[in-house]
């Protein structure tokens, strides 16, 4: 077993030999010792050759030499870890270039208020404290999670896939391939499963709403390691966990930011992640939005039926221009469904809007049979019903109207929707993914 | 933390550090992927230690903070050969290295004074493998053995450092 044990440790054995000493291990406490004692000496020489095992009486230490085994985070400590620095020499540390490169951009603001030095939009970010009083901002690490903050906060970026929210409320978005993405509070740790979710840290505890996926809670104080799944949430006070039914209310405030979405006009809403419920966003007096997928690449070539700034639709629309399968998109669903018919709206409902992405848009979709052709997108659970989708040119002043503006981040919508139909139009966006 | 409880800490990390550290290598074997969870559990460690019961041992507690900061490295990092270390394995070895960490920590002063026994082509081999953190291959690409021999020469270096370490301990017991 020891060879096999040394296989192991330098990654040299076949899986199932690696699978036969972790079974061995796992079997009685004894083994377990005997390979703690061989699998000690692999951590033990890389730290004595590295000039990080330091000769240590009663464990005092005496001598110091400089080591890049650890980096302590001297920013949330300061200085008192530097006065135990002094006292215990062996905090002296060599930092590591490559834990200090940039590992976050600030890809978009609003209304950020902060407290001393601003920050400026598009900077890269290294590890690093953010703390700002008030306002919205949305950082995109370069694995591809995506976390939005609402102020007052304090903030810290650890590293590429740790943070720490220490006050204030956050949303995160964690693709697949970042899964494990931490953000730890001041009494509860939230490693992500793949999923997206929100965190509420306040000096009275700590609030996790799991919108899609689940999330895995840690306590090590408390003794808690517990998941949380789609639809639930859970409350950290005083140690104690409780686990209900999601409560979105804290995060509703910093959906449209953690969208994507820059402005729009006051009658527009936003279907919430875990509002799946399609046909419950309808009413008269409001457009509804829908995030749908988040950057990622196209199954398929997608036909758009508008790729260039002008007024739309047209007679003559029809879906001519596409994007390659494999390109980064990212999609909204923008949608008018009035209510059931009432002597107000006599079958017919106008509404005008306007509302701007953080990114360019690509192209637009709206003929119902090209929505049908791209419901992949879509983060409904529930098919869309063919029929009385889509934009269709009527002219006159009661035809349906879209507005792309020039820089391509703004639609003026006009809808006159029958109460029994739905305009839609889906939102084709180039995601900001690289620098 | 006040300055009382950053002269503690540090103190207490002081003597838990190099067992931390092998048991995080005991699971993630790539050195420096090592080194990053030995960093992400300094930095849990530094913040929670206003929550540590100082009537626990010290070396129980970080050594449970790592067993989760190991979790989340094999998360991140899910592929064939770290899929089966599961939370049993961690837990089970995380209670060994409580048990025994003063013998750990006996065997790694007299590893200290063993080092020196290792001479030529033993002792590049151990300082590419540790000092440079490469895999046998990329030891042998850089040596112009073979992956076999290179294997061959880092388990004589491994009996003679455990022979040397074993001896010691005996002698000092015995003194």
């Amino acid at each position: 077993m020891n060879e096999l044990i040394i296989r192991y440790l330098n990654e040299e054995n076949s899986l199932a030999e690696d699978q036969q000493v972790i079974d061995w291990v796992k079997a009685s406490e004894e083994n377990a010792k005997e390979f703690a004692r061989i699998s000690s000496l692999h951590g033990q020489l890389r730290m004595e050759l590295q000039g990080c095992g330091k000769e240590v009486v009663g464990c005092e230490p005496v001598e110091t030499k400089d080591c890049r085994m650890i980096r302590f985070p001297l920013q949330r400590i300061g200085k008192l870890v530097a006065l135990a620095a002094s006292v215990v020499i062996l905090f002296a540390v060599v930092l590591s270039k490559r834990r200090d490169a940039p590992v976050a951009h600030l890809v978009q603001t609003k209304g950020v208020e902060w407290v001393g030095d601003a920050i400026t939009l598009d900077s890269y970010l290294e590890p690093q404290s953010l703390q700002f009083k008030s306002g919205l901002m949305r950082l995109l690490f370069d694995s591809g999670v995506e976390v939005t903050i609402k102020g007052p906060a304090r903030y810290e970026i650890v590293s590429g896939n740790r943070a720490i929210l220490n006050s204030g409320v956050l949303v995160a978005y964690v693709p697949p391939s970042a899964e494990g993405f931490t953000v730890d509070t001041p009494n509860l740790e939230v490693v992500d499963l793949g999923t997206s979710f929100g965190v509420l840290a306040s000096p009275g505890g700590v609030d996790v709403s799991v919108f899609k996926g689940e999330v895995e809670l840690n306590s090590v104080a408390s003794n808690i390691r517990e998941k949380l799944t789609e639809g639930r949430s859970a409350s950290m006070r005083n140690g104690n966990l409780e686990v209900m039914d999601i409560d979105v209310n804290p995060f509703e405030s910093l959906w449209y930011v953690a969208s994507g979405i820059a402005n729009s006009s006051d009658n527009f809403k936003f279907a919430l992640p875990w509002t799946r419920a399609m046909r419950a966003c309808r009413d008269d007096d409001h457009i509804y939005i829908f995030a749908e997928r988040h950057a990622s690449p196209l199954e398929s070539d997608l036909k758009l039926n508008a790729t260039q700034p002008g007024i739309y639709p047209e007679s003559t629309d029809v879906a001519k221009d596409i994007v390659k399968a494999g390109t980064i998109v990212r999609s909204y669903l923008i949608q008018f469904n009035p209510g059931p018919p009432n002597p107000d709206n006599r079958g017919f409902r106008d509404i005008v809007g306007e509302i701007s992405f953080a990114d360019p848009i690509v192209g637009l979709i709206f003929r119902a049979e090209d929505l049908g052709a791209s419901d992949y997108l879509t983060s409904s659970r529930t098919p869309f019903r063919p029929e009385g989708r889509g934009l269709e040119p009527s002219g006159g002043n009661y035809s349906d109207m879209i507005e792309f503006s020039q820089d391509r981040r703004t639609l003026s919508l006009r809808f006159h929707e029958r109460v029994t139909s739905w305009d839609q139009v889906r939102v084709i966006v180039a995601p900001r993914r690289s620098f | 933390m006040d300055s009382e409880q950053a002269v503690d800490f540090a103190q207490l990390w002081t003597c838990a550090q190099p067992n931390v550290f092998s048991y995080i290598a005991s699971a993630v074997r790539n050195l420096a992927d090592a080194e990053d969870v030995l960093q992400s559990t300094a930095t849990v460690a530094v913040r929670k230690f206003p929550d540590y019961d100082p009537s626990r041992p010290f070396i129980a507690w970080v050594i449970g903070i790592a067993r989760f900061e190991i979790l989340n490295y094999l998360r991140s990092h899910s592929n064939d050969r770290h899929d089966f270390i599961d939370e049993e394995f961690l837990a089970t070895l995380a209670s060994a290295y409580e048990v025994i960490h003063e013998e750990l920590d006996a065997r790694r002063h007299a590893l200290r004074s063993c080092l020196s026994i290792l001479k030529g082509r033993a002792r590049q081999v151990i300082e590419h493998r540790y000092l440079n953190g490469m895999k046998t291959g990329a030891v042998a690409s850089g040596l112009g053995l073979s992956p076999g021999n290179v294997s061959v020469i880092l388990n004589r270096a491994y009996k003679q450092l455990r022979e040397c370490i074993e001896n010691r301990i005996a002698t000092e017991v015995t003194l």
